[in-house]
């Protein structure tokens, strides 16, 4: 069974970013309140950023120790997920940049896409295609030509190995139906779509991933019900779930035969035991 | 004595719209206290009284900035859609 050749640990008090070896890829799930930001290193150093949370993240990047970027994903242009974007451009060389092509009116992503055509930074359209960081491959699934903007989020199938992870931002349900048609894989990792919220995961979501671990981005009394009790029973009954509103960041070391581990920034006392089947 | 600010609506969450100026600041509103049919993208010009805070009850949909803003990104995105090799990446 799949769960037997992982390894999840739980490591109160620890410090995310210490214990990559040159073996490990990298996922962190920044607590930025209530928003998506994430980052993915492989063990060759190469990265990607996907989404940047509601504000500045330079210093929770800085203090990973990186000092470029090679790849930001914008999943789409609502402020918790690019309002740290614009930030992260200006601070690191950011060598692509990827969105899903919908335009908004808010200053936000004025800023954020005038200071992407003052760089040099090369845009790329979400197409069904695939961007190498080393050893870690991401598969990019193209959003449907319309919809909201939630359900024009980008997708994103990260694969090192035999290990695997989804992040399809703010998607809903039609979206959701929309990656099972173009398919996906058995995965490690789940992000919770839309932070936790009851339009981001069915039976059918979650019977076609087959999640390990669920990550769920959220913000600590955020006033929109996430995550919504209904969405975290389903999590809760397909996987081990961690939320950045209780566990903090939450960051997860994987090698390429599939185990992995999970650490959070949680004080001891303050994080409950995660669910574990 | 009020004044006549912008907040565009960034997104809609369970009848909740999340509205942000061109400051950057963040502010949630009852859709009921907006224009009926409001989306997500809609320019809004609300009434600012001195001294205090936005007054929904006055807001309404500038849609010929709201149009403005919009072509103004796809000009933007165009230009820059002719950056993209194509094709897979590898980094």
């Amino acid at each position: 069974m799949r769960w037997l050749l992982s390894l999840a640990i739980l490591t109160l008090g620890a410090a995310p970013a210490a214990a990559q070896d040159s073996a490990q890829a990298q996922l962190v799930f920044f607590d930025v309140g209530q928003g998506d930001a994430v980052l993915v290193r492989s063990p060759e150093g190469r990265t990607a950023l996907i989404d940047a949370g509601p504000r500045s993240i330079v210093a929770q990047l800085q203090e990973l120790g990186l000092d470029a970027i090679d790849l930001a994903i914008a999943s789409h242009p609502h402020a918790d997920h690019i309002g740290g974007m614009e930030h992260v451009l200006r601070a690191f060389p950011v060598r692509y940049y990827l969105d899903n092509g919908a335009t908004h009116t808010t200053m936000t992503y004025r800023t954020l896409m005038r200071r992407l055509e003052r760089s040099r930074t090369t845009y790329l359209r979400a197409t069904a295609r695939t961007i190498t960081l080393g050893s870690v491959t991401l598969r990019i699934l193209p959003p449907p030509p319309t919809g909201s903007l939630n359900e024009r989020s980008v997708g994103v199938v990260v694969a090192f190995g035999e290990f695997n992870a989804i992040l399809t931002g703010d998607s809903e349900w039609a979206e959701l139906e929309h990656f099972q048609l173009l398919g996906v894989p058995d995965v490690t990792v789940l992000k919770a779509a839309h932070h936790g919220g009851a339009n981001g995961v069915t039976p059918e979501w979650l019977a076609a991933t087959r999640p390990e671990v669920v990550v769920i981005s959220t913000g600590r009394g955020n006033g929109y019900g996430h995550p919504h009790p209904e969405a975290l029973s389903l999590y809760l009954n397909a996987a081990t779930v961690y939320r950045t509103d209780v566990h903090g960041t939450v960051t997860i070391l994987a090698s390429q035969d599939g185990t992995f581990r999970v650490m959070t920034a949680a004080r001891e006392g303050e994080a409950p035991p995660p669910h574990v089947r | 004595m009020s004044a006549d600010r912008v907040y565009v609506v960034d997104r809609i969450e369970h009848r909740q719209a999340v509205l942000v100026d061109d400051q950057g600041t963040t502010f949630t509103v009852s859709t009921e206290d907006l224009p009926r049919g409001v989306n997500e993208g809609a320019v809004l010009v609300v009434k600012v009284e001195a001294g205090g805070g936005p007054r929904w009850d006055t807001a309404r949909v500038d849609q010929a900035e709201t149009a403005r803003r919009h072509a103004e990104a796809k000009d933007r995105l165009e230009r820059l859609k002719k950056r993209d090799p194509g094709g897979d990446i590898a980094l």
